[in-house]
Formats: C-alpha cells, sequence, structure tokens
C-alpha cells in the first residue's frame, strides 16, 4: 500500500490536489495498479528480448527544410494572458 | 587553492546548440533573436495530437562532436521523456537521451602545469531546449517558446577538472571544436554554449566522492572561474569547520559576484524517465558514421602540432593562431605565399588581431585577403618600402582593400634604394653642414646619426636607412 507521503508526492509531481477522501480513493487504486505490476514482475523473462520497442522497421528521420512555423496572433489566441508577443505567466523564481 | 589536505573535484555538462536547419523534432527554423513566439509550430508547443520527426541533421552533428572527442558512437541510442513542469516547456517534458545516449566514452586533452592531461568524456546525447524566461522582478514572467525544441548536444565530462583554470582551459577546447565542426557557434553570453558545473571536495588522496554542488547560468569564462573558487572556498571553509556539505544547485550571480541557492536536496527534481513512445529507437550504421567521420576537418590541437612542426612556431604562436579556424587558414595562406612562417604569424598576431578588434569583424570578412597581406610583407622584406611605411600601407589597404603596391605608389613611399640619387643628397647635406662634418671627423661619431635623419628628413622618410648609412660613412671620411 502507497503510504500517504508517497501520494502527497505523487500529487506534488502531477500538480494537483486531492481532499482527503480523494486521496484515500487514488491510494487504493493506485497501489492496485502497482500490486498489478509486481505481479507481472514475477514472471521468469531470463532469455527474452524486450518488445516494448522491437525495431520491426528503421524510423524515418527528417531531411532540414525549414517552414511550418504558426502565426503568432493564433498562437497567442490560446493564451490565458500575453503581453507584446510573449506569453504571461505568473511570475517564477525558482528554476525546477 | 594550494591547500593539500583537500582535492577538488570537478565534473562538466556543457549544452551546445546545434546550428542546424529546423529544430530537432519539427521543421521551425531555430534563429536568436527572432521575434518572441514566430519560430513555433504545433510540435514544438507540445499541442495534442502533434508528433516529433527526428531531424537528420541534428545526428549527424552529434556525432561529429563525438568523434571528434573520440568517442564510441552508439548503434542503437534511444530518446527518453524527462518530466517536470516549469512554464518554460510547453510539453511538460524534455525529450533528451537517458540510459542509451548516443556517444559515449571519449576525451577532451588540456594543457596543465604537469603537460598535457585527458578530461575523460562520459556521454554525448541530444535533446531538445525548452523557451526562454524573462522575470521582471515583482511582476509576471514573459515566455518565448521560439528555442523550444532547438536541438542541443549535452556533453558531460567525468569527474577529472581540479581547479578553475582548467575547467575553463576544458571549456576553451570544447568550444574551439564545436566552433572547428561548424555545429555550434558556441556564444557563452547568447547562451548558444551553456555551462553547468560539479564540485566536491575530498580528503587528498581519497577515491571516494564527497557531496556535490551544482552551478548553473555560468555565462562567461570569467564567471565559471569565480564561480568555481568561489564554492571551492564555501566548502573548504565547511569542511574545515567540521560541517558537511549539503547537496545544493546554486546560481551565479555575475552582477553581484555571488552565488545564489536555487534549490537543496529536498526540492531535489523526480523527473520520471521513461522511454519516449513517439519516437523510435536511432539507429545509425557504419556507413553513416565513416560519412560523418569524412566531414570532420583538421582539429585544433592537430593544427598547433602542426604549425610547431611545419613552421616552427611556438607553442605560445600555434596556439594563439590556432584559436580559431579562420585565423589559423588566413595565416596559412600568408605564410604559403611569403615563405617567412615566423614575419608572418608576427602580422597575423599584431596588425591583423588588433584591426579585427577595433573593426568588431571577422577574419572571414575582413577587408584585407591573406594574399595581399603577402604581397605587403614581402615589400617591406625586400627592402622596396620601410617598416614603418608598411604600417601606413596596411591601414590604407583597410580602408580600401587595395593592393599593396598599388597604395606605395598611391602614397608615394617607396624607398630610396638607388645609390647615385642618394649620394646626390648626402653631398649636398654635408655641403650645407661643414661644422658638424669637421666635429665627426675629430671624433664625434655620434653625428653619424645627426646626418642620418638629415638624410631621411630630406628624402621624407623614403631613403632606405642603411644604404643612407654606408654612403655617409664613406664620403664624410674619417
Amino acid at each position: 500500500m502507497l503510504s500517504d507521503d508517497e501520494i502527497k508526492h505523487i500529487e506534488k509531481l502531477a500538480r494537483i490536489r486531492l481532499d482527503n477522501d480523494a486521496r484515500e480513493k487514488f491510494k487504493g487504486q493506485l497501489s492496485d495498479i502497482i500490486e498489478f505490476v509486481r505481479t507481472l514482475q514475477k514472471v521468469d523473462t531470463t532469455g527474452f528480448e524486450s518488445e516494448a520497442r522491437k525495431r520491426s522497421f528503421k524510423p524515418f528521420l527528417r531531411e532540414g527544410r525549414a517552414g511550418g512555423e504558426l502565426e503568432r496572433d493564433k498562437v497567442l489566441e490560446q493564451a490565458p494572458d500575453t503581453k507584446n508577443g510573449f506569453f504571461k505567466v505568473p511570475p517564477v523564481i525558482d528554476k525546477d | 587553492m594550494n591547500n593539500s589536505s583537500y582535492e577538488t573535484v570537478i565534473g562538466l555538462e556543457v549544452h551546445a546548440q546545434l546550428l542546424t536547419e529546423t529544430k530537432i523534432f519539427c521543421s521551425c527554423k531555430p534563429e536568436y533573436g527572432a521575434d518572441p513566439n514566430t519560430r513555433i509550430c504545433p510540435v514544438c508547443m507540445g499541442l495534442p495530437g502533434a508528433l516529433p520527426v527526428l531531424n537528420r541533421e541534428s545526428v549527424t552533428m552529434a556525432i561529429m562532436m563525438g568523434l571528434a572527442l573520440r568517442c564510441d558512437i552508439a548503434a542503437v541510442s534511444e530518446f527518453s521523456r524527462k518530466n517536470y513542469f516549469y512554464p518554460d516547456c510547453p510539453k511538460n517534458y524534455q525529450i533528451s537521451m537517458y540510459d542509451k545516449p548516443l556517444c559515449k566514452n571519449g576525451f577532451v586533452e588540456i594543457e596543465t602545469d604537469n603537460g598535457p592531461r585527458n578530461i575523460r568524456i562520459e556521454r554525448i546525447h541530444l535533446e531538445d531546449d525548452a523557451g526562454k524566461m524573462s522575470h521582471e522582478t515583482g511582476k509576471d514572467s514573459l515566455v518565448d517558446f521560439n528555442r523550444c525544441g532547438v536541438p542541443l548536444i549535452e556533453i558531460v565530462s567525468r569527474p577529472d577538472i581540479r581547479t578553475g583554470l582548467e575547467a575553463v582551459k576544458y571549456l576553451v577546447r570544447v568550444q574551439q571544436i564545436l566552433r572547428y565542426l561548424g555545429i555550434c557557434d558556441g556564444n557563452l553570453e547568447e547562451g548558444s554554449m551553456r555551462c553547468d558545473v560539479n564540485i566536491s571536495l575530498r580528503p587528498a588522496g581519497s577515491t571516494e566522492l564527497g557531496t556535490k554542488t551544482e552551478i548553473k547560468n555560468l555565462n562567461s569564462f570569467k564567471a565559471i572561474e569565480k564561480g568555481v573558487e568561489f564554492e571551492v572556498e564555501r566548502q573548504r571553509r565547511v569542511l574545515e569547520e567540521g560541517g558537511s556539505i549539503e547537496q545544493v544547485t546554486n546560481l551565479w550571480d555575475a552582477d553581484s559576484g555571488r552565488l545564489v541557492m536555487m534549490r537543496s536536496k529536498e526540492e531535489a527534481n523526480d523527473y520520471r524517465y521513461f522511454p519516449e513512445p513517439d519516437l523510435l529507437p536511432l539507429e545509425v550504421d557504419g556507413e553513416w558514421i565513416d560519412g560523418v567521420r569524412d566531414m570532420i576537418p583538421e582539429l585544433p590541437l592537430e593544427k598547433e602540432r602542426r604549425f610547431r612542426e611545419e613552421y616552427m612556431l611556438s607553442n605560445y604562436d600555434s596556439g594563439v593562431l590556432c584559436a580559431e579556424k579562420g585565423i589559423a587558414d588566413y595565416f596559412e595562406i600568408v605564410a604559403e605565399s611569403t615563405g617567412l612562417a615566423k614575419k608572418s604569424a608576427n602580422w597575423v598576431m599584431r596588425e591583423i588581431m588588433r584591426a579585427l578588434k577595433n573593426l568588431g569583424c571577422a577574419i572571414e570578412t575582413f577587408p584585407v585577403e591573406p594574399e595581399k597581406l603577402a604581397g605587403l610583407i614581402a615589400l617591406v622584406e625586400d627592402g622596396i618600402i620601410s617598416g614603418s611605411a608598411g604600417q601606413d600601407v596596411f591601414a590604407e589597404m583597410i580602408k580600401s582593400g587595395a593592393d599593396p603596391k598599388e597604395v606605395v605608389k598611391k602614397l608615394g613611399l617607396e624607398q630610396i634604394s638607388d645609390s647615385s640619387e642618394l649620394e646626390n643628397m648626402v653631398d649636398s647635406i654635408i655641403a650645407a653642414h661643414p661644422e658638424e662634418g669637421e666635429r665627426y671627423r675629430e671624433g664625434k661619431k655620434k653625428l653619424l646619426g645627426f646626418f642620418v635623419g638629415q638624410v631621411m628628413r630630406e628624402s621624407r622618410g623614403k631613403a632606405n636607412p642603411e644604404l643612407a648609412r654606408n654612403i655617409l660613412i664613406k664620403k664624410l671620411g674619417s
């Protein structure tokens, strides 16, 4: 079972705030998911190669031809607040 | 930093913006100084449904740096997501390489007081840059996303550096190599090359690493040297007083010359790296690597060695000339056509570099072509013009870009090396100064200087002074 501190840490990472009821609810659900994966991890996979990202075909690479930029007015339309062509956000000092 | 009880251990992370035609995962054109938010698209903005497609050129450039720093190039590397929330990153994750970087295990050679030393490179990987924030104190922050998705390589050194000065030497080398390869303009102030420093101290002789602190925001070589010294001193004081070092990240504040704490270990990030599901693993075959190897020019260290051997230049001269590829190329053309390596080196290191500084221009756009400078050096060496006239001709060539011979003609600066012309001039000068002539013959030989001066004045500086001297000695008698 996840601890209260772990749930709070996950809240912080996801930038969400849960009330106590929700916290209890998600604590159960998330713990179930982790338990499920733990069960899967018990399967002996020695001798098997990971197929999560199997290379079945060569990745397509882009040759550099510039273009496709959006018009600034259209981009800024989506923003809650702007100033002189910039997106405006609440003051931040600490850089993550 | 000569305290013997502690050893300083420094590792550097360099971020270099690649000079690609387009961004790393989309077709936007990176352009420093463009109007804010005019170089962005759904991909670099992280809009829903947009998919990244890797730019081949960025991989080629990263391989180039890998080969230049003698790294192994991975046949398969992989992009991962590094998750964090910050307004400069609209996707809420950076696409970077985590456990499978493109280049591994290289080195950079630097000169130290104890001879050359290799600083090992742990890895070089590709990633996308974040946007740029401007902060107004107490007010809102402004975000420009143009820089989002500009390709970066991160070059991570092993903790092999011992002093701030060594850190700078390493960075100067890395910067030179990036510029020689033409893959990054290496401008610290504009941020196309950025540097984070990890510092720890350990008891001398110990092989274990102490707790490290990180300094970010170092945007000049001077700041790096000062920042490192500042932090080393701080850690030493803490340790000597019996305290322990806390793992923190500091920002260098250039204005006050101080470190400002940015975050402590408790606030350390939890990036939750996982493989980027929108990108397949990157495969690089031998053919690609060989092709890139052919694109690599002679690198600064090899060039310096060749200059010492081929042109018999000193360590110092070859270092100065090779610092910039354009200067080194310019010098070589001058030296080849004059056949006078040391003289050519002196002209390039003094006159050319001074002129470049005064004009604020790069060697590539300098008005005097190397062939023309070679012509000028030949005119001085052949005694056609005097050394000081050479300076005047050079000044005129910078202004007009004209051929040195034409300038000499235009300014009437040819030296008089015709002895009959000079003899006539000497005769009339001796006739005009009988008293001085008498005293000279009585033993006041210093007066020869007076006569040479008269000849130079009479000829308006154009007489070949050596020749004038000889004629005077002959004509004045003993």
